[in-house]
């Protein structure tokens, strides 16, 4: 669903991405791991057409994403690490707004649901967004992808700054889409939200995928420790601490 | 898509509380203005035409005099109203608008020095143009310097753009909300002017002066909304545009009046004045002075009539005289005016090339024009009222000189029938499309504005649709 092939993105004389190679089947949560600086929002930012790559192709359910980034996102949704929303509006009248700008225009019912399948309670709905916590905001931020009922989704680090419940919730939320047969592919500093949540984990280090393991097997190993030795070392991760490294990643759980 | 961002927009600016702020401001200023431009207004208009009546009512109830007593007596002429001067005082506040006609002399020039010539210097009188010109802008300025980068800086623009939102259509969207308030504010000054004026208002100009304004506040909500889009913070954004107003209200005006005066300066009434005088005493080129004029032309009157002496002529040679002098007068003056009206019309000119780098200024200039208060509409009166002394003055002169008197005959009148025949000075205002032609500059400029600023929000929304949306 979300295909990158030997992407390539320079700032300038600085290279953000380095001939990364990444693929997210419908079905599938696909974790990103890294530290800051490794290339993660940059290669968001490409998945969803904000930034063009200098060279490589990105595909979004069979769309060229450099090429009609309209289209592309016809079938993406996006859930930043700090949902914005409009501060002057309800809960409700947030994912009316953004639901209508994607071509959905969603009644009272319909925006209901959406906001209490996200996981966000009713006596919130109604509320201004001024005064909601993050976690109340990240709940309309998935509504908003429910409701645009995308194929594939996008999460920059979801679940920072949420509490443990909240980001459980959130959790659950994100597999319940993928059960639905989305494409879900987000990037996170989270190692524990990473092993609960992902059918699969990638290590993004400089612009390159270094490593990346079936959740499978990853969740009885040390993945912190394989982590440290390649974000600490620059280098690959030592034998004993990495999992087997999938063949053809993205096999759903 | 653009109605949906729009209906936002809207809800933003009336849920915040600096919206409605700045909007409740930006209403209660233009009401005020409005107001107090028509009371002024109304009470100038009442107050002339008590000044007209009472002008003709003594020039009627005058009794029967000599022609030549009559013609130094004179009549006062009064320029009306400009038919917007409710909302563009113009220049009507500085140049006065009643002229004494008399024999001998023209009382009519009045010296305009660009400084004077703008209502963007004048921010000592609170009327409905400067509300327009000056204070929607700001308006605008403040409500919507953030309009794009605030939506970058929180990262909404990402969601949004994500959601299917255009850049193209959020530019738009966000320009259209914001000339739809200072769209807003100008109903509500024009409105009410038309509601204060009691149908006195004239609607072709109302018309012109409306969409003038609705074009000029489009230039700047597009300007606005296409700074906030380059700008990374809201801050920035604002600092840019305050920038920007500052320069186009304050420094831009004042630089084009400063070198309009430096390099095209105007003589001083008191030099024109003299030089006039000597120029009628001498002669224009300086070897005809006024004792040879009088003995040509009496000489010419006696051979006309066959006779040897003036007292043998069957008419007033004095009328003759003074018409002959009058007509010496006129050339001299037609000579200095000219100068003087070259030298305004170039100062103006040279001002009204200011409006290509500063859209206030043109719709400042046009804004003038349309309300009948412009230079060109001064002008206009000043050589409607000469060409009215000239014929009064003529007139009288030949009733003194061939109604019947003799020359040396002192003491002689005219009858009350004949000062009756006089008719009424009627300012005949410049038609709007006249108006329009001479502010084809302005215009242009206006144009050169639209077209560029309509450049600049497709390139922004390309730039946004580039990349600049992180």
């Amino acid at each position: 669903m979300i295909e990158l092939e030997d992407v390539v993105m320079d700032y300038g004389s600085q290279r953000a991405l380095d001939g990364l190679r990444l693929s997210v089947q419908e079905g599938c949560v696909y974790g990103l791991l890294g530290p800051n600086g490794a290339g993660k929002s940059t290669t968001i930012h490409l998945i969803t057409g904000l930034i063009r790559p200098t060279s490589g192709r990105i595909t979004v359910g069979g769309v060229d994403a450099v090429a009609n980034p309209l289209q592309a996102r016809d079938i993406l949704a996006y859930v930043p690490e700090s949902v914005a929303l409009y501060p002057h509006l309800s809960g409700i009248e947030n994912l009316q707004l953004f639901s209508r700008l994607a071509g959905r225009k969603l009644d009272l019912g319909e925006s209901r649901t959406c906001l209490e399948r996200a996981g966000l309670q009713a006596d919130a709905h109604d509320r201004r967004i001024d005064t909601y916590s993050k976690g109340m905001r990240q709940k309309v931020g998935l509504a908003i992808a429910l409701a645009k009922e995308a194929r594939a989704l996008v999460l920059d680090e979801p679940s920072s700054g949420l509490d443990p419940s909240a980001s459980h919730e959130l959790a659950l939320a994100v597999r319940e889409l993928a059960s639905n047969g989305v494409a879900v592919l987000m990037a996170t500093h989270d190692l524990f939200r990473a092993r609960e949540t992902c059918d699969t984990v990638g290590l993004l280090v400089k612009g390159s995928l270094r490593a990346e393991w079936a959740a499978s097997e990853v969740k009885d190993r040390d993945l912190e420790a394989a982590y440290l030795d390649v974000v600490t070392a620059g280098s690959e991760p030592a034998e004993a601490n990495v999992p087997k490294r999938v063949a053809s990643s993205g096999s759903p759980s | 898509m653009i109605p949906t961002l729009l209906a936002n927009e809207w809800r933003a600016l009336l849920r915040d509380g600096r919206g409605v702020m700045i909007l409740s401001l930006g209403a209660l200023l233009a009401v005020v203005a409005t107001w107090t431009a028509a009371s002024t207004d109304h009470r100038e208009r009442l107050g002339q035409v008590a000044a007209t009546e009472s002008a003709r009512t003594a020039w009627l109830e005058r009794e029967a005099d000599n022609p030549h007593s009559r013609a130094h007596y004179g009549d006062y002429v009064f320029r009306p109203s400009g038919p917007l001067a409710g909302l563009d005082s113009g220049l009507q506040m500085v140049t006065g608008r009643s002229i004494r006609l008399e024999a001998h002399r023209q009382n009519a020039a009045v010296h305009v020095p660009h400084r004077e010539a703008s209502s963007l210097l004048r921010f000592d009188r609170l009327e409905p143009s400067t509300v327009l010109n000056l204070l929607v802008p700001l308006v605008l300025v403040l409500a919507g310097f953030g309009t794009v980068a605030s939506e970058r800086e929180s990262g909404r623009l990402r969601l949004l753009r994500i959601q299917g939102a255009r850049p193209l259509s959020l530019l738009l969207a966000k320009s259209l909300a914001l000339w739809s308030v200072g769209a807003a504010l100008a109903v509500l000054v024009i409105g009410s002017h038309l509601v204060l004026a009691k149908g006195a208002a004239a609607t072709g100009p109302t018309v012109a002066y409306f969409v003038l304004h609705l074009v000029a506040l489009w230039i700047v909500a597009v300007l606005v909304a296409c700074v906030s889009s380059w700008a990374r913070r809201p801050g920035t954004a604002a600092g840019v545009l305050l920038s920007l107003w500052v320069t186009s209200a304050i420094v831009l005006p004042r630089l084009a009046a400063m070198t309009a005066d430096a390099f095209l300066p105007l003589p001083g009434r008191d030099a024109f004045e003299a030089a006039m005088r000597e120029d009628r005493e001498k002669g224009l080129d300086g070897h005809n002075p006024r004792d040879e004029r009088r003995l040509e032309v009496e000489r010419q009157v006696l051979e006309e009539y066959g006779v040897e002496t003036k007292e043998e002529l069957p008419i007033n040679l004095g009328g003759v005289l003074m018409q002959a002098d009058e007509e010496y007068g006129n050339q001299v003056w037609d000579e200095h005016f000219g100068d003087l009206e070259d030298q305004l019309r170039s100062q103006s000119a040279f001002a009204g090339a200011f409006s290509f780098v500063n859209p206030l200024q043109a719709t400042d200039r046009i804004s003038m024009a349309i309300g009948g208060t412009d230079l060109n509409s001064h002008l206009a009166f000043l050589q409607q009222a000469e060409s009215h002394r000239r014929s009064f003055v003529k007139a009288l002169n030949d009733e003194d000189a061939f109604g019947g008197a003799k020359t040396g005959e002192r003491g002689w009148k005219a009858d009350a029938e004949f000062y009756a025949s006089f008719e009424s000075f009627r300012f005949e205002p410049r038609s709007l499309r006249e108006t329009l032609a001479g502010q084809s500059v302005e215009l242009f400029a206006l144009a050169l504005w639209g077209l560029g600023l309509t450049g600049l929000l497709l390139h922004s929304a390309r730039r946004l649709e580039r990349g600049g949306s992180l």
